[in-house]
């Protein structure tokens, strides 16, 4: 064999290897945009959450037909405004960074409620709304401290001392989209710092040497957490939009 | 885009990068056009102990097991203050259902051929294996040294019968603290597509806590509401009441979620 009688030759092997690599190339970077892209602030998820939140009020705050319509009318108008602001931040900001539709949401009604009903009745509401948030982070730091109890077995005590501890942590009062109840990817588990202090030695001995996934909940907002529970829609909110008419109403927004 | 856009030069330089590496000499391409081979799947015996005991290999499962059995040991400990030779004992016993348990594993493994298997073989192979290896899947997860292992009972042997009954209590507490935490969640679940007022959540709970058994340690690797939900399914004309009519078709909706469990 001489060096001239060698052939250079392209095997099947580098064909693959080639198409991996482009693949996986275009992939990555399909991923990234996606990550951008998956956040689509649909005008049919605003309408969704204000019809929710506005089914809510009325179920607190029993208002008269004129009154609901005058929180009703409010209501419309800042979810097109909230519309318009999600919509740029979606060219240009991380959709985790986002701050909360059902948040801002709920401090209009807030205002709105105050202005419109008796103290007495905007006190309750304001009562309800906090208490609905609390269950929120109390049932997110649950989930957590049945996982941290799945890999090191806790006592009925320490549960409580955890689930107490956990709800306090930051991780965990911005992990409340429902997603975190569905997969163990997304249960937001304390760093390794602060499981140090929520474990005893013996405990945390056990939780370090186990692996587990990656906690992977920090870019989902609310525009992109679908999840089983979107088939489900508030009382009152008979049919979503269709898809085209969702995007006419997007792009109408963008427009404007 | 512009992630793309900016990456699409990097990847072209990995592509030709690539290229030159995977080129090769060949004293005669023509010997190298070969028939082309039956296609066959590389099926390992450590993918077969990944499917068993969620993506983790025998010795790391057994690993695990061995520090589930003093972990519980440590708590019988801590609710009733065993002696050394009632620990030592229950330890033993822990061990020899590990050891039975892997016993079993590894005999149901050995029934099966792995490294690379013709295509169709392990289409035929594939399914079988699954289904006979699911009880073992379910004992591991499930915690080998519950109700029916020689560790329990060993415990109901050793102790006597006050020490036994504490031991119960205790797990049965943190059965229902458990189960209690895992209904919190179910109702923050519905309360995302129907708010709840206070009494509404307080009594929803109390009532599915209350009408209930609760269940027996959970698979996080599974989707935990569905595994909740068919216990809401048990209580649907008692939790009826606390809600409008306009209500109770959205909690109706949100219970036949459970409809979607794969098994």
């Amino acid at each position: 064999m001489t060096i001239f009688s060698v052939s250079l030759r392209v095997t099947t092997a580098t064909v693959f290897s080639l198409f991996a690599t482009l693949l996986s190339g275009t992939c990555n970077a399909q991923v990234k945009i996606a990550r951008g892209r998956v956040a689509i602030p649909l005008a049919g998820k605003l309408d969704e959450l204000a019809n929710r939140e506005l089914f809510f009020l009325k179920k607190v705050c029993k208002p008269t037909e004129s009154e609901y319509e005058k929180v009703t009318k409010a209501t419309r108008e800042r979810t097109k405004e909230m519309q318009k602001m999600y919509l740029e931040f979606s060219k240009n900001k991380e959709p985790n960074t986002w701050p909360r539709p059902q948040q801002l949401l709920t401090e209009h009604l807030q205002m709105v409620a105050d202005q419109t009903f008796t103290p007495n009745i905007a006190k309750a509401y304001r009562t309800e709304l906090a208490a609905r948030k609390d269950a929120n982070i109390i049932a997110a730091a649950s989930i957590v401290t049945n996982l941290i109890d799945s890999e090191v077995l806790l006592s009925p005590s320490e549960m409580e001392s955890i689930t107490t501890k956990v709800a306090k942590l930051e991780t965990t009062k911005t992990a409340t989209l429902p997603v975190a109840f569905f997969y163990k990817h997304m249960i937001p588990i304390p760093s390794a710092n602060e499981m140090n202090n929520l474990l005893s030695e013996r405990q945390h001995t056990l939780w370090k040497t186990q692996n587990r996934p990656r906690y992977n909940q920090p870019w989902v907002n609310y525009f992109n957490s679908n999840d089983f529970l979107s088939v489900i829609f508030p009382p009152g909110f008979k049919q979503q939009a269709e898809q085209k008419e969702l995007l006419k109403r997007n792009n109408d927004a963008a427009v404007k | 885009m512009t992630s793309f856009k900016t990456s699409v030069p990097t990847y072209f330089q990995a592509t030709i990068g690539t290229l030159f590496c995977f080129v090769h000499t060949a004293s005669d391409v023509h010997a190298q056009v070969a028939a082309r081979p039956a296609r066959v799947i590389n099926y390992s015996a450590e993918n077969f102990d990944r499917l068993c005991f969620r993506n983790m290999v025998a010795t790391a499962a057994r690993a695990k097991a061995n520090r589930m059995l003093q972990a519980k040991t440590a708590m019988t400990d801590s609710s009733i203050n065993l002696n050394t030779e009632q620990r030592e004992k229950l330890l033993l016993a822990g061990e020899i259902d590990i050891q039975r348990f892997f016993a079993a594993f590894e005999q149901l493994k050995s029934q099966w051929k792995f490294g690379s298997i013709p295509q169709a073989v392990f289409s035929a192979q594939f399914p079988k294996m699954r289904t006979a290896a699911l009880p073992l899947m379910e004992r591991y997860q499930k915690g080998l040294h519950g109700e029916g292992s020689l560790y329990h009972k060993s415990k109901l042997m050793i102790l006597n019968p006050s020490e036994f009954k504490a031991t119960e209590a205790f797990t049965l507490k943190r059965k229902r603290t458990l189960y209690r935490n895992l209904i919190r969640a179910t109702v923050a679940s519905l309360e995302s597509r129907l708010p709840l007022t206070m009494e509404q959540r307080e009594e929803m709970i109390k009532t599915i806590i209350e009408n209930t058994d609760p269940m027996d340690a959970h698979d996080y690797n599974e989707p935990m509401l569905f595994a909740t939900l068919q216990k809401l399914r048990e209580v649907e004309s008692k939790l009826q009441p606390l809600f409008s009519e306009e209500e109770w078709p959205v909690v109706q909706q949100f219970i036949a979620l459970a409809g979607l469990q794969k098994r």
